[in-house]
């Protein structure tokens, strides 16, 4: 009986390491983590580098598992949405001003500053709902 | 003999599950991440909000407790210190460029390069800072 305690308690024991050890692995192998570059993000998972994708459609794919995840990341998709109509709107409006030697140089470059500006504020707040979007996946990997 | 058995395959179960919760709960607690809005860069840990501080210094006080964030963080540091330079030098080419009566070109183009790799510099320094949160955020569950 004694025996057979010492051995009871030896599993229970090993059980224990191996399941802390097992979640960290989980979480290593698992988690992902954003990268800036100049041609769009990226996102690290298990060592390897991977394009977030366009409006960050292969990411999103990740992200499918944890509905926690999805909501963050759809608020990211609307932010991105509406930097991108800002960026779009504004090089047109300035390529349409360029285009008319009426208008004086520094209308131009003011429009084109603002609508950089806005288009890049956006952008970062869109990449801030990536980014908790990213901290609620790795989270739920944990569950 | 067989509930005995049955009772230690309980108890194992029970224990992978606390585990499982135990580990959940320091996430939730420890973990941080980070985040941009109007006011400037934060970070957010236990759903509250911090500021980060001059060259992320009070982040820094954060990931002392992982010493792979601590040499991704000296990293960060390094290219943000390289950026800053970079940024100073290129607004001073810039204003030499433009000022005075002749627009100078060489400055000007100089100064474009500058900014250039200023942006590659900031770019590789705020990756560092992001790979150092991860790092701090996988050793607080060890």
């Amino acid at each position: 009986m004694k025996l057979s305690l010492f051995i009871s308690l030896f599993i229970i024991s090993s059980f224990s390491l191996y399941s802390q050890g097992a979640i960290s692995e989980q979480y290593k192998d698992n988690s992902i983590y954003l990268q800036r570059s100049l041609f769009g993000h990226k996102y690290v998972k298990g060592g390897q580098i991977y394009k977030v994708g366009f409006m960050g459609n292969k990411l999103k794919k990740e992200m499918q598992v944890n509905p926690n995840a999805v909501v963050a990341f759809k608020k990211y998709r609307t932010n991105q949405v509406v930097a991108a109509s800002i960026a779009v709107v504004g090089s047109a409006l300035v390529i349409w001003r360029f285009s008319d030697q009426e208008y004086e140089d520094l209308s131009i470059f003011s429009s084109a500053l603002i609508t950089v500006g806005w288009a890049g504020i956006l952008t970062e707040l869109a990449y801030s709902r990536l980014q908790k979007s990213i901290w609620r996946y790795n989270q739920d990997l944990l569950r | 003999m067989k509930s005995f058995f049955v009772i230690i395959v309980c108890l194992i179960f029970s224990i992978l599950s606390s585990a499982q919760e135990s580990k959940l709960k320091k996430y939730q607690a420890n973990s941080i991440y980070l985040q941009q809005s109007f006011e400037g860069s934060r970070y957010i840990k236990e759903g509250q909000k911090y500021k980060l501080g001059f060259m992320s210094s009070k982040l820094k006080q954060e990931l002392q407790i992982s010493p792979n964030a601590v040499v991704e963080f000296k990293k960060y540091q390094t290219n943000r210190w390289i950026s800053i330079g970079l940024y100073v030098a290129s607004s001073a080419l810039l204003i030499h460029s433009i000022s005075g009566e002749e627009f100078k070109t060489t400055s000007f183009w100089l100064s474009v390069g500058t900014a250039t790799t200023f942006g590659l510099f900031n770019i590789h320094a705020l990756n560092k800072r992001e790979k150092a949160v991860w790092y701090y955020n996988q050793d607080i569950l060890r």
